[in-house]
């Protein structure tokens, strides 16, 4: 029961990086109809910078604000010099463009900080574990990250239902032609929506810096989960992007802790932990594949 | 009895809070031309969709040689008889001419898992090509990409390609539509002259074109049938002068 | 008919070299360019068969590797089980004979190509580039929980597939056993996609709705388009895991669909020839950028980002004179 406890907490942890990722992202596939391979890119930038700044300076808070600003920045000046040019071309040339620019980014952390991964320990504030309930202990720092996360989504929420820009991007994410309509600028618009989308990006990768390792590449495979959550939740879709991002996160930890135990039930230990270790990896592709035969839209679908 | 090659049966749907076609009826009888007229907005395009299926109604039925096909998809129903044009041009843009048509040929002549002859050179395209370019007057154009072709041109090609697989009912989305005097005066005859062989159900807002051609007229106003006549009493009614001749 | 146009001098000027190329290396004394050749000749395989998708079928797949892979490991581990002399699942007898596995490869590749395609094809846009995508990754995790294949170290073939009358060992045959099949599936491509297939599909990826409504369901014609370039990637991974006698997860990694996606690219989309010179471009690019730098994707990825923004026509394009594609 309690290893239940931890392990959907665990869940819950990978559940708000991917929402934090997918957020953003959904935003710009809804809004400006651009599929971006390098939103990953943000993620490894927060994580390299946050890392850097942190261990220069011993303020963990001056790794966040520099996560924050980097990814920040290099989304509005990638949106600037790049994307811009191709929101009205086909997917095809978005996909190799943007491919184009991991091979940059992936290449530049390299040179930069070379091939050894980066360790980052939490705060020292953050460091040690609590007793949640009688038996459970789980890290303050994990505690702190769900916790963040929950504070994050619930500004954008704030974000998107009370203010008049978050009434203007969600009018973008169902109707293109009317936000034109309304006299929004739409160029600047654009360009705050996609610099928002690479900050919440480099916040989840800041705040993964302490718990996976920072190296060059660690955007790609965080990338791919967060199209797993789009494609469940529905492009375009903040609520889509909440829904996928839980299940494939509890999905994920849940499948990669108990299938094995579930397994050695009806076969030998040995090739019961090989046969679920594999079908584990595969289990939230199998919810997406299972996503699609009943929803080919996804969960929430955004537009129409 | 008449024999009625299209009936349509209290049909309804709705986008959001519009109205678009609100419990309409008409019937159209095989060999006329019926024309749906009705200003910007009325819902002549959205009960043209309905028909061919690209949208579903919310309901209603239509029945097509005696068989509902309210329900089934829009390549179902091609199959079955039912070719349109649409009111946005709509060809393949990439393809050639002659590949426009060869392709509407082919769809209407057996399966196409065919992966090694030359399309051109396939007898069924060999045997309709010619005729088909020839109908809508492209022969000379049959070597150029669609997306080069002037819109009356396009109009003509998409005309031909709705007309090529022998269908018995044509769904036409304002054909005349950008086609100069002379165009329209040509669409006119070929209409004229394919009434022989099918049923037409034209939208168009060219007035003289409508009185001459058609066998029989629906006006909608607002998403309703307000009336179905023949050409003679809708110029009559009353509510077609207050409602669409802008008479008070 | 024009038989001396640009584009077929440049197709024959290519054939040409590539038929020939075996010699000057021989004469130049640079006898490793026959296996970088060799490499070459294949992505152009599994290039030409994505080309097909992105190019004719407007179908944007971001996990063609999968199939590569497929491929590739289903030699491996027909290898294998000849090798240890120990049946696959019990009865099936390994194999290393090259024209068992080849078409086992290519068919086995197909069956995944069903799978996915008739999964993937339910949705479009941008929904059909994440999923492929995803279902690559899938089919790598798949790969690397194969224990019994090495897992994440991949499998080393002991010696290349034999075939009647070749000696695969010696670079020279194996190159021109490359070279005859891409040539071969070169002509089956060329000849598919000005077919009566080949038409259905160019119209349904240049306007479905209107396909619709001449009747035809383009979901099943999609679907096939989708396993015949399946299969030439299976084509592909198998001559792939012959030249290096090695197969690994690596090769399914996503970013190697995504180098695919550039070749196909580079060379020229919808051109059918154009991916070969495409693969030449990228492979060689890659092979003189990494004499200078052993940071050259800091080099490539901008000249990617350039090439979409300003020149679409590609390398072929730019030879054989095409017009600019756009839609
Ligand atoms: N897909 C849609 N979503 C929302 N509203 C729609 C949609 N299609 C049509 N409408 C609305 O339904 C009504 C009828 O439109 P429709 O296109 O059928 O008119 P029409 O008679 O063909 O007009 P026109 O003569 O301008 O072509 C209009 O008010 C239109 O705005
Ligand atoms: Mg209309």
């Amino acid at each position: 029961m309690l290893l239940l406890a931890e392990q959907i907490l665990n869940g819950l942890q990978l559940g708000i990086t991917l929402f934090l990722m997918s957020a953003g992202l959904t935003l710009v596939f809804g809004i400006m109809q651009v599929i971006n391979l390098a939103h990953g890119s943000f993620y490894m930038i927060g994580a390299y910078l946050g890392a850097t700044a942190f261990a220069a300076t011993g303020s963990f808070f001056a790794g966040i604000a520099a996560a924050l600003c980097g990814s920040a920045l290099a989304g509005m000046l990638v949106e600037f010099l790049v994307l811009r040019r191709l929101y009205y071309r086909e997917h095809l040339d978005q996909v190799l463009a943007t491919f184009g620019l991991i091979m940059f980014f992936n290449e530049l952390t390299r040179m930069i900080w070379g091939r050894q991964p980066l360790f980052m320990n939490p705060p020292s504030w953050l460091e040690g574990s609590i007793e949640l309930l009688p038996g459970l202990i789980y890290p303050v720092y994990r505690l702190a990250v769900i916790a963040t996360g929950l504070l994050v989504a619930l500004l954008l929420w704030f974000l998107f239902s009370r203010t008049r820009l978050g009434m203007q991007i969600r009018a973008g994410a169902s109707n293109r032609q009317m936000i034109g309509a309304l006299g929004v600028n739409i160029r600047l618009l654009y360009t705050l929506v996609f610099g928002l989308g690479t900050l919440l990006a480099g916040l989840a990768g800041v705040m993964a810096g302490p718990i996976l390792s920072v190296e060059s590449g660690m955007g790609e495979s965080i990338l791919i989960l967060t199209f797993v959550v789009i494609v469940i939740g529905g492009i375009g879709s903040i609520r889509g992007a909440v829904v996928g991002a839980l299940l494939v996160g509890l999905v994920d930890t849940l499948g990669r802790a108990f299938l094995p135990m579930i397994f050695r039930i009806f076969l030998d230990n040995a090739y019961a932990d090989g046969v679920a270790a594999s079908i584990a990896s595969m289990a939230i592709y199998i919810l997406m594949a299972a996503t699609l035969i009943w929803r080919p839209r996804g969960l929430f679908p955004a537009h129409g | 009895m008449t024999d009625h090659i299209l009936q349509v049966k209290a049909l309804c749907k709705s986008f959001g809070a519009v109205e678009a076609s609100r419990n309409i009826y008409f019937d159209v009888c095989r060999g006329h031309i019926h024309a749906l007229i009705g200003p910007n907005g009325a819902g002549k395009t959205t009960v043209l969709n309905q028909l061919s299926g690209d949208i579903l109604p919310d309901g209603g039925r239509v029945i097509f040689d005696s068989e509902d096909i309210s329900r089934i998809k829009p390549y179902l129903r091609a199959a079955k008889g039912l070719a349109r044009s649409f009111q946005i041009t709509s060809v393949f843009e990439n393809l050639t001419v002659e590949e426009n048509l060869a392709l509407s040929i082919i769809c209407h002549n057996g399966h196409n898992f065919r992966f090694w002859k030359n399309c051109l050179k396939d007898k069924d395209v060999q045997d309709h090509l010619p005729d088909a370019l020839m109908r809508v007057d492209l022969t000379e154009k049959a070597k150029q990409q669609a997306k080069y072709l002037s819109h009356g041109e396009k109009r003509q090609l998409e005309v031909g390609m709705a007309l090529t697989g022998k269908p018995k009912l044509l769904l036409l989305d304002e054909p005349m539509a950008g086609q100069g005097a002379g165009g329209t005066v040509e669409l006119s005859k070929l209409f004229q002259r394919l009434k022989k062989t099918l049923t037409i159900v034209l939208v168009e807002h060219d007035m003289d074109a409508v009185f001459k051609l058609a066998d029989r007229i629906t006006l909608l106003v607002y998403g309703e049938a307000i009336v179905t006549g023949t050409p003679d009493e809708i110029r009559q009614h009353p509510e077609v002068r207050t409602a669409y001749l802008g008479e008070d | 008919m024009h038989y001396f146009t640009r584009k077929s001098i440049v197709i024959a000027a290519g054939g040409v070299f590539f038929a020939i190329l075996p010699l000057l290396a021989a004469s130049f004394g640079k006898e490793y360019l026959v296996s970088l050749f060799s490499r070459i000749l294949i992505y152009s395989i599994a290039a030409v068969s994505l080309d097909l998708l992105l190019g004719f079928a407007g179908l944007i797949s971001l996990g063609h590797a999968a199939f590569v892979g497929v491929g590739a490991y289903t030699v491996g581990i027909f290898f294998f089980h000849g090798f240890e002399a120990q049946p696959l699942f019990g009865f099936i007898p390994g194999s290393e004979n090259g024209l068992i596995v080849f078409p086992l490869a290519m068919l086995i590749s197909a069956l995944f190509a069903l799978i996915i395609g008739a999964l993937s094809l339910r949705t479009s846009g941008m929904h059909f580039i994440m999923i492929t995508l995803a279902f690559a990754q899938m089919t790598y995790y798949f790969s690397v929980g194969l224990e019994k294949y090495g897992g994440d170290d991949g499998l080393s073939l002991y010696s290349r597939n034999s075939f009647p009358g070749l000696d695969l060992s010696r670079d020279y045959h194996f190159y021109y056993l490359c070279l005859i099949l891409l040539f071969l599936f070169l002509i089956f491509i060329y000849r598919l996609v000005n077919s009566r297939f080949g038409l259905v599909i160019r119209g349904a990826s240049s306007n479905s709705r209107r396909i619709q409504a001449l009747g035809v369901n383009p979901y099943h014609y999609k679907l096939a388009c989708f396993v015949i370039a399946g299969a030439g990637a299976g084509l592909a991974g198998a001559l792939l895991a012959n030249q290096t006698e090695y197969v690994s997860p690596g090769l399914m990694h996503w970013t190697v669909s995504g180098e695919l996606m550039v070749m196909v690219l580079l060379g020229g989309l919808g051109t059918i020839f154009g991916p070969v010179l495409g693969a030449a471009t990228f492979l060689l690019l890659e092979e003189f950028l990494t004499m200078y730098t052993e940071h050259w994707m800091l080099y490539m990825g901008p000249i990617l980002v350039l090439v979409v923004i300003f020149a679409k026509r590609g390398v072929f394009g730019l030879l054989a004179g095409l017009e600019r594609r756009h839609d």
